[in-house]
């Protein structure tokens, strides 16, 4: 299984090495070499679900009993990248930055939507990209490496590296086949989530060189290690060490023991110190992200990127690249800094998760381009991924997961969609595309399909990642009522996305034929074979997903229940007699 | 020794007339050097030998020597194509006298050998630049470069002639020494806050003119005018070797005040020199950034990231004193990481950049690169790598070395009860984030000069010699060091020869005969 996961990583690789320098070749075969290359990537990674499944039991046993994430076994390649101190004995990732990459539940079921996704954006630009090709598709097998790469890494400058690594595709995609202000929109996209992705690095830096601090004793040093299973094991560690000895029942004799006293006053400061160094990291760490995401302060590349990207590109941007963001506070910030996460989390990040929810949903019903509604759409529904993760329980991880895999499906589909009638009428606006129902017929169909599973209507498989994410925040322990009233509140943002989805529906498949004056030699016509290749089998996926998500909730379970397990231990919400740790 | 060698090839240079064979009989004599450099055991200098006081073998000056032979190496297959020229035994006997300049800095231990070493580099630099100038600039950018750079000499000597004076001699391991457990020559003096003071004031003058080497703020000024007046290659020139030199200066002349852990408790004097460099660190990246960010000339460009990038090294300088051993980190040998990587990264650039200025279309600003990424698609990956590497891209050296630099001055140590090392973690942290906002902000520096070469349609059509030059081979080279820095240093180098290499006064004793028998030295550069 390890060398499944490997050849996850080197297949796009290698095939982005090869197709980047096929110059002589034609945009036919460069084209059919990129697809083949994601559909072998397609079959590697859903094989790799397919051989993870029966390992489930023994997994969730493993990461119940080491209380951090644990990569499976089977699936994992390590090996040492850059050592700073010699290792020591039983700790290989003391002092030294790995290659470690493996497979858990986290992951699993993101790798073949990337595959998927990536494939489905190959299918989308089949015709519109004849320029320089080879780059094309060799920069997306690239992308495709980087994505892969950070999903896969279990060690945190690899994952950043990784994750920084995608900027450089997607610089050179979107300023070299972008729209007419292509030029503009990458450099913004490029300086942004550099700037955010600096911030996380900072944050990394900061949470290793302040874990490599003893904060129970003076005296010892932990050793450095940038490996996240240990890390996050260090963190709980020091958490529930200065926990212990602050919170632990003593009795009022102790108390007037002068030493107990001072100790105990010496402890609390310490926790404090403690906490108030995570709130930082945490902010930090979590910067990037944000931009990555985007969420709200931080959005303000995203409209223009996703607008000028070209549409193939946007399609794995919004589908996948997104995910990133969401994908690091389930994998570093929430697990790693539990305590930020409950402070900052409960009243900050939700606050701005709710902004996004809504700030979005109004900007996309003011827009007058499909794409750009599709933007801020987007942009919206990751809002709820967001309000999932910091509602910080099971209900609303889990939710947060789901939505970001059906997001990931419905926002691909739409964008593929988008990708259709841009490239058969040249245009998105609203006011040149109306009533197509009456011409495209199966297109209209599937469109009017995919905007109800991204509305949320019960059955499909919007529905089931917002609800739980909304459920989530609804019943969180936060003591005061701002969980329900923000879960109240952002249930307005699936009014206002049937809103703007529903009367995007109504003006552009729907009503009067009204098409643009045709410039283009071929004539307009309903779906084709590879179109159709693409958007019915992921219908069926969508489908399947809405009726009985539980296969997928329980292979996460195990990671899910330790992130919640972390923070609730970590926070003191569960009483001492029960720690098993 | 080395340096003897390469002096005699030189000693013929000038007399024979032919022209062409002098870039091949340099590079040799690199080559030929470099093999010496290695078969030479550690420690085989004669302590009985006329100079062997003058001179000290560690860790950083067998860094340096190996770092400046491969540098000469570099150059004379980059300056290769002068040798048409009918200057060409000129040009390649001063590289020779700039490379030899460069080894001396990084061995000497005595402030007369070590400023022979600063001018055995200077002086040749004023003929290059007037020999390789551009017509009409020429002139203005030798004088401007002449003259500030006899004013730093000037400061440097000062500083020099100052410290004779407090402390009676010019050796720097006995100078140090005297500095850190009081005065050995002049015991009447007593060791206080105002002998502290007095030390401050050659510090001071030497860091200025040693300032001016590195291109650090405020002796930044010349930097880009000397750059726009001058070829590609003589910039790659300026903006290394000088830069190699002085921060090798910097190391060994503060080695005593810079050493981690060292020295505990044993000095007072100059104690919090570090702040001195934190601001000049912080001031240097900064003002390189925002200016770099209003040009459009390319060698400005360049001039203002090369004085960024000293300022990101000198972080790695102002954080070495507070740093612990124990962690395996180091602050010095950060800077040195981050000196190779700018090194490969800035001399690739100048490089190619070289390869693609001809006459008949000279590249003066960015947008003069438009078109390039189609024309010479595999010169322009070349120049887009090195770019990513300034910008600090993962995987090439450039992420690794701010990595390391930033890693450095955020783990700086503190006990959460104690306000000053928490106040001066904090201090590091900022210098952290200066460095990174940096970072983001100069990377759109780059991503202009990259914007030209791939998505500016071409001007005019160009056409290119595609034979083979000799300087291919130095540009391939550090395309693929520069990858190998970014995924696993350890290939290209020993990352255990950085750590420890600010301890010149540990086992020195006053004599100077006691070379320090420091760790075998398990280097080594291989470089291919």
């Amino acid at each position: 299984m390890s060398q499944l996961v490997l050849l996850l990583l080197l297949v796009p690789l290698a095939g982005g090495l090869v197709t980047l320098f096929l110059r002589n070749s034609g945009y036919e075969f460069a084209r059919k070499l990129a697809l083949g290359f994601f559909l072998l990537n397609l079959f590697i990674s859903l094989k790799l679900t397919w051989d993870y499944l029966p390992l489930l039991e023994k997994h969730a046993v493993s990461v119940d009993e080491k209380l951090t994430f644990v990569p499976l076994n089977v699936s994992v390649t390590v090996f040492d990248l850059i050592r700073f101190q010699a290792p020591q004995e039983g700790r290989p990732d003391a002092g030294a930055i790995r290659f470690f990459i493996g497979v858990d539940g986290l992951n699993l079921f993101l790798l073949p939507l990337t595959c998927i996704l990536f494939a489905g954006s190959v299918l989308a630009t089949w015709n519109s990209i004849r320029e320089k090709s080879h780059l094309y598709y060799g920069l997306m097998l690239l992308l495709q490496f980087s994505t892969i790469g950070a999903f896969l890494s279990f060690d945190v400058i690899l994952f950043y590296a990784f994750f920084e690594l995608t900027l450089i595709p997607l610089l050179f995609l979107i300023a070299m086949w972008g729209g007419p202000n292509r030029q503009y929109a990458a450099k913004k996209l490029f300086v942004y989530t550099l700037g955010g992705g600096l911030a996380t690095l900072l944050g990394i830096i900061g949470l290793v060189s302040s874990l490599n601090q003893n904060h129970l004793d003076d005296n010892t040093d932990l050793p450095i290690t940038f490996s996240i299973p240990e890390l996050i094991t260090s963190s709980h560690d020091t958490q529930m060490g200065l926990n212990k000895k602050v919170y632990e029942a003593k009795t009022d004799k102790d108390l007037l023991n002068p030493l107990i006293k001072s100790n105990l006053e010496t402890n609390k400061a310490r926790l404090d110190y403690w906490a108030s160094s995570q709130k930082w990291i945490f902010l930090l760490l979590a910067t990037g992200f944000l931009v990555k995401l985007p969420a709200f302060p931080f959005h303000t590349w995203q409209p223009t990127a996703y607008y000028e990207a070209p549409t193939g590109v946007t399609l794995v941007l919004g589908g996948i690249l997104a995910k990133l963001g969401a994908f690091g506070f389930l994998r570093l910030c929430v697990p790693l800094l539990p305590v930020a996460a409950w402070e900052l989390g409960t009243y900050l990040f939700s606050v701005l998760a709710m902004i996004a929810i809504l700030y979005g949903a109004a900007c996309a019903i003011a827009q007058d381009d499909l794409k750009r509604m599709l933007a801020y759409s987007s942009f919206s529904h990751l809002g709820f991924c967001l309000l999932g993760i910091f509602a910080l329980n099971e209900t609303g991880l889990t939710g947060s997961y789901l939505q970001m895999i059906n997001h990931g499906l419905n926002v691909g589909a739409l964008f593929f969609i988008c990708e259709i009638l841009s490239h058969r009428y040249g245009t998105t606006k609203f006011k040149d595309l109306q009533g197509l129902g009456s011409k495209l017929k199966i297109l209209s169909g599937i469109s009017v399909f995919y905007v109800m599973c991204s509305v949320g209507l019960p059955g499909l498989n919007g529905f089931v990642g917002e609800v739980m994410c909304l459920f989530g925040m609804f019943e969180s322990k936060n003591p005061n009522i701002t969980g329900k009233v923000i879960a109240s509140i952002c249930s307005l943002g699936m009014v206002f996305g049937a809103w703007y989805l529903i009367s995007m529906v109504m003006k552009v498949f729907f009503g009067k034929l009204s098409e643009p004056v045709f410039k283009k030699e071929d004539s307009v016509s309903d779906l084709t074979l590879i179109e159709k290749f693409f958007l019915f089998p992921m219908a069926v996926l969508c489908l399947i997903l809405g009726i009985y998500p539980q296969p997928m909730i329980d292979t996460i379970r195990p990671e899910i229940h330790l992130i919640a397990k972390l923070n609730l231990q970590a926070n003191n919400l569960l009483p001492f007699g029960k720690l098993d740790k | 020794m080395l340096f003897s060698l390469a002096s005699l090839i030189l000693l013929f240079g000038p007399f024979v007339k032919k022209n062409t064979p002098w870039a091949l009989i340099s590079s040799l004599g690199f080559l030929l050097a470099y093999f010496l450099l290695l078969s030479q055991k550690h420690g085989s200098i004669d302590p009985s030998l006329l100079f062997s006081i003058n001179i000290l073998e560690d860790m950083s000056s067998n860094f340096i020597r190996h770092f400046s032979l491969g540098m000469g190496l570099y150059f004379s297959l980059l300056f290769w194509r002068d040798c048409q020229t009918e200057n060409a035994f000129e040009t390649f006997a001063l590289i020779m006298f700039l490379v030899t300049g460069c080894s001396i800095v990084g061995i000497s231990n005595d402030l007369v050998v070590l400023f022979l070493g600063l001018e055995l580099i200077s002086i040749p630099t004023y003929v290059l630049l007037y020999l390789h100038g551009k017509k009409d600039l020429a002139a203005e950018s030798a004088m401007k470069y002449f003259f500030l750079s006899i004013f730093s000499s000037g400061l440097v000597l000062l500083g020099f002639s100052y410290l004779y004076g407090i402390v009676g001699t010019t050796n720097i391991s006995a100078i140090s020494d005297a500095l850190c457990n009081g005065y050995r020559f002049k015991p009447a003096a007593d060791l206080d806050n105002s002998s502290g003071l007095l030390f401050l004031i050659p510090m001071l003058a030497i860091l200025a003119g040693l300032g001016f080497k590195i291109s650090m703020v405020p002796f930044h000024f010349y930097a880009p005018d000397v750059y726009q007046g001058t070829t590609y290659r003589m910039c790659a020139l300026l903006a290394t070797v000088s830069k190699v030199a002085g921060f090798a200066a910097i190391v060994r002349i503060f080695g005593f005040a810079l050493a981690q852990g060292a020295l505990p408790g044993s000095s007072k004097t100059l104690d919090n020199i570090y702040v001195l460099f934190w601001i000049l660190s912080a001031v240097t990246m900064t003002i390189g950034t925002i200016l770099g960010l209003l040009q459009r000339n390319l060698r400005r460009i360049l001039a203002y990231s090369s004085i960024s990038h000293s300022g990101y090294i000198l972080a790695g300088i102002a954080v070495a004193p507070k740093l612990e051993l124990a962690t395996g980190l180091d602050g010095i040998g950060a800077s040195f990481f981050y000196l190779i990587a700018y090194f490969f990264g800035t001399f690739g650039i100048f490089a190619v950049l070289d390869v693609l200025d001809t006459k008949e279309k000279p590249i003066e600003d960015w947008d003069d690169l438009a078109g390039i990424g189609s024309q010479t698609p595999l010169l322009a990956i070349c120049l887009a790598v090195f770019l990513f590497s300034l910008i600090g891209i993962p995987f090439t050296g450039g992420f690794l070395a701010k990595f390391f630099i930033v890693f450095g001055c955020v783990s700086v140590p503190y006990t959460w009860d104690d306000a000053l090392s928490e106040g001066t973690h904090n201090l590091f942290f900022l210098l952290g984030i200066i460095a990174f906002l940096n970072a983001a902000v100069g990377s759109w520096i780059y991503l202009r000069i990259l914007s030209g070469i791939y998505f500016k349609p071409a001007i005019w059509p160009r056409v290119f010699n595609t034979s083979f030059r000799p300087s291919y081979l130095p540009i391939i080279a550090c395309l693929l060091i520069i990858l190998v820095l970014g995924i696993k240093p350890n290939l290209v180098f020993n990352l255990n020869i950085l750590k420890g290499m600010a301890h010149p006064v540990n086992s020195v004793s006053l004599s100077g005969i006691d070379i320090p028998k420091s760790a075998e030295i398990d280097v080594v550069f291989k470089r291919q």
